[in-house]
């Protein structure tokens, strides 16, 4: 073999493993402290957390979203001197949809000494990849949306977002008062938390609500034309139909029932937000359980779209609202503890989650020891130009 | 009745997306794997104006920008990555393995594109001059989006098929695609027609994304990728080369798809759709009205 190829990749070995050795070691200058070491010097300088989250890719705007609001919450922690003087240094990591990239960023946060806490990914199965890394690192993760079961059965892992299934029941309520005896969905029968909704969630509301689930029409993540599934689930005319599926497929369903002529009501998800604005006027009456919408009348919700409107010029996303509330979550961790080392970072988690709190989504309980947010949740219908409030 | 009003919509939609690509696979042997991206920016190149513009552009001016961004793109491709690859390649398989490689690879850079502006959310023409309405029609109903759709349809699979059989530019293209050589020889100007063809394809692409953009709601940077792989299926199902095959392929796969929801759980779609798929590659190789390869020693 040639002598300088060997010599070259030699030279370029030796590189990587001195990079790769200094980057374990995890610079801790500029006042940082070791987020390994003890808690008896208190609080230092800076407290490092990562975010590894969507920045591009399928989940973009989800991850962004919550980015956001992690921001956010930073700027309110460190210019409202929460941490007593401490001031959170946090950076975000791009999973770009991608499982692999989401591991190897947690693994490499984790590996560096001076992160004290990271904001996992939204999708879940990268929350189940990342999950048995914090386990096993012993670096506490805190994950928004990533609804799949099995994530926060690891113990340093925490979910900041509550479940869709757990709030949802809420919707009983509305359809209880609309006087709905008869539920038909066409749902998306490959994503498990609306397939749970359809199949499982929505006919055990109706047992107490009055209601019937009839008609599940199951389709596919490819399905595009939803003229079909549509007229399928409205064939028998019921009193409500609920439209339970991701993205561009929400918009294509609701333009079916527009089309359809269809007049009863129509139920469906958080997701149906952006399509019902884009649809505008002909989408009036859509209604959804949520566990946050902007025009939530609260001081958190006012306070935190107030800040989000002038960070960014728009309106608050339930996505953002979690990221908030996830880091806020950590403060309040860090600030129970007063110490920003790993281990105190889990038992401050824990201890404000078994407390609970208030955040941007309401009175947040949490189950699993203080490991997995709850809300009540809200009713929320789109009026043909805005989103209102119906049950708070 | 509902059910046939689905699947003639479900089929023109499928037909306008599908006869472009067969078109320039058939004829310039480029299976432009591209073709699904063309149709997605095209759209994509609607809504932008229609932000630009403050929602303010009626329906023919967005299928207009359609066709037109559509037409460009599919020529850009052919000009600068395609043709290039016909003319190095060493030999037919070669050419068709590196057409197939630098279609994907074209087909991810709009898409990216479009990613990182929409952050992979939906985008759909907001309702501008245009407002989707339904009525009842002989006991079902049918939107007028639907009805633009078919005669959109009828008339550009009508064309399509008379320009290739009664045109001398349409038979000079199809001389192509039976045997590029002897076309040559007789004088045919290959880069001319396969501009053409090309331009043709891409604007059917964009003429059908504007359409379904409206008809389906809203579109993401990802809806042509699903459209792409029913048309392939939906091409070798008629015939690779036959513009009727690919018609007929198309209102077939819809008439299945659409039986399938009705009947059945829609999450059989796929599996029979691509299950049909292998049966014809099974039992008729050729498809419905192609005709059989003869492959001389």
């Amino acid at each position: 073999m040639n002598k300088n190829l060997l010599r070259s990749a030699g030279i370029v070995g030796a590189t990587l493993m001195t990079a790769s050795g200094l980057a374990s070691c995890g610079g801790s200058g500029g006042g940082s402290a070791a987020a390994t070491g003890d808690c008896e010097s208190g609080l230092p300088d800076t407290i490092k957390i990562v975010t590894v989250k969507d920045q591009t890719g399928v989940a973009a705007y989800t991850g962004t979203e919550a980015w956001r609001g992690i921001q956010l919450a930073a700027d309110e922690i460190n210019s409202g001197d929460m941490l007593d003087g401490s001031k959170l240094e946090v950076e975000v990591k791009d999973t770009a949809g991608d499982v692999q990239t989401a591991a190897s960023h947690v693994t490499q946060a984790a590996a560096d000494s001076s992160v004290s806490a990271i904001l996992g990914p939204v999708l879940s199965d990268q929350a189940l990849a990342v999950a048995p890394i914090a386990g096993k690192s012993e670096v506490p993760v805190v994950y928004t949306q990533a609804g799949s079961e099995g994530i926060v059965d690891e113990d340093w892992n925490f979910r900041a977002t509550p479940p869709l299934v757990t709030y949802y029941p809420k919707i009983g309520q509305y359809l209880e008062k609309q006087g709905a005896t008869s539920v038909n969905t066409v749902f998306a029968a490959d994503i498990p938390t609306l397939e749970q909704l359809s199949h499982d969630v929505l006919p055990s509301v109706g047992e107490d609500s009055g209601f019937q689930v009839g008609e599940q029409v199951a389709t596919q993540s490819t399905t595009q034309d939803y003229a079909g599934p549509v007229n399928k689930a409205i064939a028998d005319d019921p009193d409500a139909l609920g439209l339970l599926m991701v993205g561009a497929q929400i918009s294509s369903a609701m333009q079916a029932v527009i089309q359809s002529g269809y007049q009863g009501e129509v139920v469906s998800y958080p997701n149906a937000a952006p399509a019902v604005a884009e649809i505008g006027k002909a989408a009036a009456g859509v209604t959804w359980p949520t566990n946050f919408d902007s025009s939530i009348d609260t001081p958190e919700v006012k306070a935190f779209d107030e800040a989000y409107t002038e960070a960014y010029d728009g309106t608050a996303t339930n996505y953002a609202a979690e990221g908030y509330d996830s880091l806020m979550w950590v403060a309040k961790a860090i600030e129970e503890e007063g110490c920003a080392t790993r281990d105190a970072i889990k038992t401050g988690l824990e201890k404000v989650g078994q407390a609970g709190f208030t955040g941007t989504q309401g009175e947040l309980t949490f189950e699993a020891n203080g490991h997995d947010a709850r809300s009540d949740g809200y009713v929320v219908q789109w009026d043909g130009e805005k989103i209102v409030v119906l049950e708070q | 009745m509902q059910e046939l009003i689905n699947a003639v919509s479900l089929g023109c939609i499928y037909m306008l997306f599908a006869m472009g690509m067969s078109l320039v696979w058939g004829t310039l042997d480029v299976l432009n794997f591209a073709h699904g991206s063309i149709f997605m920016f095209s759209a994509f190149s609607g809504f932008y104006l229609m932000q630009e513009t403050g929602n303010s552009l009626p329906l023919a001016a967005l299928l207009l920008v359609g066709v037109v961004v559509g037409a460009l793109m599919s020529v850009l491709a052919y000009q600068l990555v395609l043709r290039p690859i016909l003319r190095r390649a060493k030999d037919k398989d070669s050419a068709e393995r590196q057409i197939l490689i630098g279609g994907i690879g074209l087909a991810g850079i709009p898409v990216a594109i479009v990613q990182i502006q929409t952050l992979s959310n939906p985008f759909s023409f907001r309702a501008g001059s245009f407002e989707v309405a339904s009525y009842d029609f002989l006991g079902a109903r049918i939107s007028n989006i639907q009805i633009v759709i078919w005669v959109v349809g009828v008339l550009l699979g009508t064309a399509v098929v008379l320009w290739l059989r009664r045109s001398r530019s349409g038979l000079a293209l199809r001389s192509i695609g039976v045997d590029s050589e002897v076309a040559s020889l007789m004088g045919i100007d290959q880069g001319r027609l396969g501009v053409a063809a090309m331009a043709v394809a891409g604007g059917m692409a964009g003429l059908s994304g504007a359409l379904l953009c409206v008809s389906f709601g809203a579109l993401t940077a990802e809806s042509g990728d699903v459209l792409l792989l029913k048309a392939f299926a939906i091409i070798i199902l008629g015939g690779v080369g036959s513009m009727l095959g690919t018609i007929i392929g198309a209102f077939f796969l819809a008439g299945a798809e659409t039986l399938l929801i009705a009947n059945t759980s829609g999450t059989w779609v796929d599996a029979v759709s691509f299950g049909l798929l292998f049966l014809v590659l099974l039992v008729r190789p050729q498809g419905i009205l192609g005709r059989q390869e003869v492959r001389r020693t």
